[in-house]
C-alpha cells in the first residue's frame, strides 16, 4: 500500500514487524527483500512519489565547508532517493578495501570481502547490471579488447557496469512494494523522534510528522534507518542529544569520518598519438560495459597508499594544454596581488603555450577557434575518482537553525586532507612507472595546479560515507559486523554511512549487497 | 614547437630513436626553445644527481650512439625499479633524461 501521510488526520499509532526508516536505495532494498518474511512492513519516507520543494528544503545545510557541495542540490529527498539522478554506476569493492591496512588509520572492517561477495550478484540484479559480473577477463574476451596492462604488477583494468537507462529505484520497485499487502509506504511522512527504553536497550516507538503538522507513531519489533550517509548521522545524532549518547554514540563517532569521492584531473598521459592505453566503453544488451584503471593490490601494500579509479579519455591540444590552466592560475593570484605558489612554472606554462592560450581567449570571448590544431588528439587526460582515508574530524553535526520540522540542520566539516593528497600524487607516480614500463607513453602530474585541482575544481562522486561506520566495538564504531547499533537490541542502520572505509569506486552496489545481507540477517531473528 | 610539442616529441621520438638523430627527425623544431628546454633539464640533473649525465650513463655503458633496441629496454628497467626523473612534472626514465641532458652543448 501507498498511504500518503498527509491524508493521515487523527493521531495513529501504527503497528508493524519491521519499520523502514528512509525509502531511498537502502529502504527500498530492505522492504523488497524482507516483504516474503514479514506480516507487516511499514516504510516511512519524507518525501513524495516526484520531487516536491518543501522536502527538498529539509536537505539545506546550517554550513559547508568551502569546495564541499551544496547538499540541499546533491540528494534528493522522495521515493527512490539518489537513484532519481545517479548514473547508476557499479563495481563492487575489493577485498583488500575490507582490511586493516596500518598505513591508513581507522581502516578495517569488523567484516570482510567474503561476507558480501555472495550478495553482489543479486545487487546487480537489483542495480540493473545483470548477473555477468565484473571480472576483466571475462570481458576483454567478450568484448574484443586488450587488457594494456595484462603482464604489469601494480596496475590493474577494472570494469565498471550501468544499466541503460539508469535503475530509478521505485520506479522499478515501487509499483511491486505498494501492491503488497504486506508492506505500506507512507511517503510525505518526516520522521522526527523516538523512543528509547533502556531497561530492554530497544526502540519502542519511531514519530512521524506529515506535513501538515499532524504526529502519528510507529511501534515496531525492528527499525532500520535507512536515510541516507548525511541524514543518517543527523536523526542519530538528534535521537542521542534525547537518549544521552546510549544510541552508538558513547564515544563519540556519530557524524564522524565523514568521507566523499573527491574527483580531480591531475594528470596528463602523453602517447605521441598511440590510443592503446584509452579505456574501452561498449553497450551490452542495455547495459554500459567501460574499462578504467586501478592499482593492484600488490601495490597499495607495497606503496603504502589509497586506491584511485582512473578512467582514460582522449584529449586535444586544447584540453591538454599547461598555459590555459596556469593563464587562469596567474590571474587569479594576481587579481589577489599576490604571486602563485610553482609561479616560475606557471609563467613558463602560458609563455611556452602561448597558442593555447590566444585559442582560449578567442573561444571564450568570441567563441572562434584559431587554430585547427587545437582539435587535434594529443593524449589523455582523466576524471580520476580518489579514495579518501577515514578522518575522525571530517564530520557532520547539528548546527544551530532548524527546519520546518524543528530538526536541527547538519553542519558539514570535510576537508582533503594532505596525507590523501599526498596518496594521490603517490599512486599516480605508479601509474607512471606503469604506462613507462609498457612503453606506451609518459605521464605528466600536473601538480603545479594543486591549489586549483583540490579547489575549485574538485568534483564529487556525491557519495555520503562512514558517518554511522562499523567496527568491532563502539570505541570507533556506531554500529557492528551485522550494522546493529551499539547500545541498542533491535535498531539497525543500512547504506553507506555505515562503511569503515569509502574504496574507490562508486558505493551503491555495496550498500545494496549489504543491505541484502542485512535483510538475511532479520529474517534470522525472528526464527 | 612548443611545451606540447616538447612533450610529444620526448616522450615517442626520442625514445624510438636513436639519440643521434632525434633532432633531425621533426622539421619543424624550434631549435631555440627546444635548447631552453634542456638547458632547464641539464640545470636540474646537476641539482639533483651527483653524476654527470655523461658519467650515469658511461656506468651503464650507455651513450647517445647506443642501439635503439638496449635504450628501449633500460628505459623499461628503469621504469620498472621506479628509476625515474621528474621534470615539471613529466615522469621520464632516468636513461632518457640523462640522453636528453647530454644535448645540451
Amino acid at each position: 500500500m501507498l498511504i500518503n501521510g498527509d491524508d493521515l488526520k487523527n493521531q495513529k499509532t501504527i503497528k508493524a514487524s519491521v519499520c523502514i526508516l528512509g525509502g531511498g536505495v537502502a529502504g527500498l532494498t530492505l522492504a523488497k527483500e524482507l516483504k516474503e518474511s514479514f506480516s507487516d512492513i511499514v516504510l516511512l519516507e519524507s518525501g513524495s512519489n516526484e520531487y516536491t520543494q518543501q522536502a527538498q528544503n529539509l536537505y539545506k545545510a546550517n554550513s559547508v565547508s568551502p569546495y564541499y557541495p551544496d547538499t540541499s542540490v546533491s540528494r534528493l529527498r522522495f521515493l527512490g532517493g539518489a537513484s532519481n539522478h545517479w548514473a547508476n554506476n557499479t563495481s563492487p569493492f575489493t577485498p583488500i578495501d575490507f582490511e586493516m591496512r596500518e598505513w591508513i588509520d581507522n581502516s578495517g572492517w569488523p567484516i570482510t570481502f567474503d561476507d558480501i561477495s555472495p550478495y553482489y550478484k543479486k545487487a546487480a540484479q537489483y542495480c540493473g547490471t545483470g548477473d555477468d559480473g565484473y571480472l576483466n577477463d571475462y570481458w576483454f574476451k567478450l568484448l574484443n579488447q586488450k587488457d594494456s596492462f595484462s603482464s604489469q604488477a601494480n596496475i590493474e583494468t577494472m570494469i565498471a557496469k550501468a544499466a541503460l537507462p539508469p535503475t530509478r529505484f521505485f520506479y522499478a520497485y515501487g509499483e511491486e512494494l505498494a501492491g503488497s499487502h504486506n508492506v505500506t509506504i507512507y511517503k510525505n511522512s518526516n520522521v522526527v523522534d523516538i523512543d528509547y527504553s533502556s531497561s530492554t536497550a530497544k526502540i519502542t516507538k519511531v514519530y512521524f510528522e506529515n506535513y501538515n503538522g499532524i504526529r502519528h507513531s510507529v511501534e515496531a519489533d525492528y527499525f532500520v534507518v535507512c536515510f541516507g550517509g548525511i541524514e543518517n548521522a543527523r536523526m542519530m545524532l538528534l535521537f542521542n542529544e534525547k537518549y544521552n549518547n546510549k544510541l552508538g554514540n558513547k564515544f563519540d563517532n556519530v557524524g564522524r569520518y565523514f568521507m566523499d569521492h573527491p574527483m580531480v584531473s591531475p594528470v596528463h598521459v602523453h602517447t605521441g598519438g598511440d590510443k592503446t592505453l584509452q579505456n574501452f566503453s561498449s553497450v551490452v544488451e542495455s547495459k554500459a560495459i567501460v574499462s578504467f584503471y586501478s592499482l593492484t593490490e600488490k601495490a597499495l601494500k607495497n606503496f603504502k597508499t589509497t586506491n584511485i579509479r582512473l578512467p582514460l579519455g582522449p584529449a586535444s591540444e586544447y584540453e591538454l594544454s599547461d598555459g590555459i590552466s596556469s593563464f587562469h592560475i596567474l590571474n587569479q593570484s594576481f587579481a589577489k596581488g599576490k604571486l602563485p605558489d610553482d609561479f616560475g612554472s606557471h609563467l613558463s606554462n602560458f609563455v611556452m603555450d602561448m597558442d593555447m592560450v590566444i585559442e582560449a581567449i578567442s573561444r571564450k570571448s568570441f567563441d572562434t577557434p584559431l587554430f585547427e590544431s587545437a582539435n587535434d588528439f594529443d593524449g589523455f587526460n582523466s576524471r580520476i575518482m580518489l579514495e579518501q582515508a577515514p578522518h575522525r574530524d571530517n564530520q557532520i553535526k547539528l548546527g544551530n537553525t532548524k527546519d520546518s520540522f524543528g530538526i536541527p540542520r547538519v553542519d558539514i566539516k570535510w576537508e582533503l586532507k594532505a596525507i590523501d593528497r599526498e596518496r594521490l600524487w603517490r599512486s599516480l607516480e605508479v601509474f607512471s612507472l606503469a604506462v613507462g614500463e609498457a612503453d606506451l607513453g609518459r605521464v605528466r602530474l600536473l601538480k603545479e595546479r594543486s591549489d586549483r585541482l583540490f579547489g575549485d575544481q574538485m568534483g564529487f562522486g556525491h557519495h555520503h560515507m562512514g558517518t554511522t561506520r562499523m567496527w568491532v566495538d563502539e570505541s570507533k564504531g556506531v554500529v557492528d559486523g551485522n550494522q546493529k547499533v551499539f547500545g541498542t537490541n533491535n535498531l539497525y542502520i543500512a547504506g553507506s554511512s555505515v562503511f569503515t572505509t569509502g574504496s574507490h569506486v562508486p558505493p551503491t552496489l555495496t550498500i545494496v549487497a549489504m543491505t541484502i545481507r542485512l535483510a538475511e540477517h532479520i529474517k534470522g531473528l525472528r526464527s | 614547437m612548443n611545451r606540447r610539442r616538447f612533450l610529444a616529441f620526448s616522450t615517442s621520438a626520442i625514445t624510438l630513436l636513436p639519440l643521434s638523430s632525434f633532432i633531425n627527425t621533426y622539421n619543424k623544431v624550434d631549435q631555440s626553445f627546444l635548447e631552453d628546454e634542456l638547458q632547464h633539464l641539464l640545470t636540474q640533473w646537476n641539482i639533483r644527481e651527483k653524476d654527470t649525465p655523461e658519467v650515469y650513463l658511461a656506468d651503464k655503458n650507455i651513450s647517445v650512439n647506443s642501439d635503439v633496441k638496449l635504450l628501449k629496454q633500460q628505459r623499461v628497467q628503469d621504469f620498472k625499479y621506479g628509476n625515474v626523473f621528474i621534470l615539471n612534472g613529466l615522469v621520464l626514465s632516468k636513461t632518457e633524461a640523462a640522453l636528453l641532458a647530454c644535448t645540451v652543448t
